[in-house]
């Protein structure tokens, strides 16, 4: 009997697998097509029938959230202090990282930078908040970048450490000997060498700084620098009931991440699975 | 050489230094302290002693919100990452195209929760909304709720979104560890008859178990941090039936302005997370 019955037995396995897989990517993937097809029509056409596909693919309801209601504006912030503040965590981290592995080993230094890893950052909330203000750098587009920097680089200098610590040590010596100061050494061997690093931290990064948005809230209050986050949800406050403008103005937020993700997703899976073992 | 070696260093650390210290560490003490002060935030903070946390656990409010948080971590410890395993062992199972199920799975994770948020308030709509109108399509209509003002479903309409957005990432993680399972010891417990249920319990389980933990840990730690889904869905409404701890804190320091009662909670909740971080690991050791 065996063979036979086994196989079927696999077949119906294999059936259960499947659609249990299937069912996943679809429930994980439904959503964001609905607001997609919603972006595109009519806000009468989504009240009259939501599941419905468009008609056409109208995108006026883009336009009215750029313009209109200067989602634009807020697309264009987030992209400055995204750039800015991936920058910025690069440069300090591999500088700091640097250090820690090839100048000055301080285990205790090393052991101060990793604490933040594990402080969880709206227990910082209340307190930043007043710092900023003392230091004159509350709603203003540098404060915001220095604090998203400053959140991201714990984690930043423990990840880039373990890096810069697998270069061999010989090519320093090398480099030594032919005359190199530390900074020739940090430009030209620890930063080329440490780059899947960087690319991990890098993408962990610009995630953090496009999707943040508590410390946003709290510290940018001039609607000229306002991040997207903070535009769909004002979207959401005024245009509660016109579903065809918030969907157009979630798709502006979402898709850049998405395309990102789809476009580096070995980094972006590696850039976040190296978050985890933070734990 | 030595001397400028040092000088070198202090120079290269000093702006990571200064930035992580003013901004992250300084303010952990800083909520410390506050924490045993009254203060509304403008003018000088006065010390009351143990007041505010006699405060804070005396509220009413304090202990629904933390009874809402602990339902979070429930949901997600018991939900999600069971989700996640049994599918992750699904995927490793000589499975076609796992790269492309993945790389679905994950969509979601890159997503701004705020984001996310503001998708379900569409979606729990009763108008324009999917959800009630696809419960109609399956005729299912008796399931159908006022998801966002119902008291009693609306804590589970704040926690579904963070679930179904976190299954991926949790799967992934758990996802590499069972791939770096020897492929053969897989095989020859095929070959000596084991079904896949005890394959699953008896080897891929317990050999990811580390992977499993450090998932239930940034789940865990991540829902004691849980924000944007609820100010964005109901902020927390109505009264605080769908806050978690940190929208309690931020409502009393920043809308209220009692920024020592929200130090104080802040505190509490650095407490719970630490705790449950510690007992997570050891529950790993003896794992």
């Amino acid at each position: 009997m065996g063979e036979r019955m086994k196989r079927r037995r696999g077949n119906a396995g294999r059936l259960i697998k499947y659609g249990a897989l299937g069912f996943l990517a679809l429930v994980d993937f439904y959503p964001f097509f609905w607001v997609l097809m919603s972006s595109f029509k009519e806000n009468i056409a989504i009240l009259a029938d939501p599941l419905a596909l468009p008609h056409s693919f109208d995108f006026s309801s883009y336009l009215k959230a750029w313009r209109d209601v200067k989602i634009g504006v807020n697309f264009l912030n987030s992209v400055l202090y995204s750039a800015s503040g991936v920058i910025l965590i690069l440069l300090l981290a591999s500088m700091a990282a640097f250090v820690l592995t090839r100048v000055w080993q301080s285990k205790i230094l090393y052991g101060y930078f990793t604490l933040g890893i594990m402080i969880p950052m709206h227990a910082v909330l209340i307190p930043t908040f007043i710092i900023m203000k003392e230091l004159a750098i509350y709603n203003t587009r540098q404060g915001f970048v220095i604090l998203i920097t400053a959140a991201n680089l714990s984690l930043a200098v423990f990840i880039l450490t373990s890096f810069m610590k697998s270069i061999p040590m010989e090519l320093d010596e090398a480099a030594y000997i032919d005359g190199c100061g530390y900074f020739k050494m940090f430009y030209k061997i620890a930063l080329p060498m440490a780059r899947p690093g960087l690319a991990t931290i890098g993408t962990l990064a610009l995630l953090n700084c496009w999707n943040e948005y508590l410390f946003a809230y709290i510290m940018l209050a001039n609607e000229k620098i306002k991040t997207i986050t903070q535009g769909i949800f004002a979207l959401r406050g005024r245009y509660s009931t016109d579903y065809a403008t918030l969907c157009a103005g979630l798709m502006i937020a979402i898709v850049p991440m998405m395309v990102f993700f789809v476009a580096f997703q070995e980094q972006v899976i590696g850039g976040m699975t190296a978050g985890a073992v933070k734990g | 050489m030595k001397k400028r070696k040092y000088w070198f260093a202090i120079a290269f650390i000093m702006p990571a230094l200064i930035l992580y210290t003013v901004f992250i560490i300084a303010p952990v003490f800083c909520s410390t302290y506050y924490s045993f002060t009254a203060w509304d935030g403008i003018g000088s903070p006065r010390m009351n002693g143990i007041q505010n946390y006699i405060t804070v656990f005396s509220q009413k409010d304090y202990w629904r919100v933390l009874f809402n948080t602990l339902r979070l971590v429930g949901a997600s410890v018991f939900v999600q990452i069971p989700i996640a395993t049994v599918l992750s062992f699904l995927l490793l199972r000589r499975t076609k195209g796992y790269k492309v199920f993945r790389t679905f799975y994950f969509i979601p994770v890159v997503v701004a929760p705020i984001a996310i948020g503001i998708m379900f308030s569409v979606f729990y709509n009763g108008d324009a909304g999917p959800i009630n109108r696809i419960l109609d399509m399956l005729h299912l209509p008796f399931l159908k709720r006022n998801w966002l003002s119902d008291v009693k479903v609306v804590v589970n309409s704040v926690i579904f979104p963070q679930i179904w957005q976190y299954i991926g990432y949790s799967l992934v993680i758990i996802f590499a560890s069972m791939q770096s399972i020897n492929h053969e010891m897989l095989e020859s417990a095929d070959i000596d008859g084991a079904n896949s249920f005890q394959i699953f319990a008896r080897i891929v389980v317990p050999m990811s178990w580390d992977a499993i933990v450090v998932a239930i840990i940034l789940v865990v730690t991540g829902s004691l941090k849980s924000f944007d889904y609820s100010w964005a869905l109901t902020q927390g409404g109505p009264g605080n039936a769908s806050s978690f701890l940190a929208v309690f804190m931020y409502k009393t320091a920043f809308v209220q302005n009692k920024f020592g009662l929200g130090s104080s909670i802040t505190v509490t909740i650095m407490i719970y997370s630490i705790a449950l971080t510690i007992l997570m690991k050891r529950l790993n050791r003896s794992g």
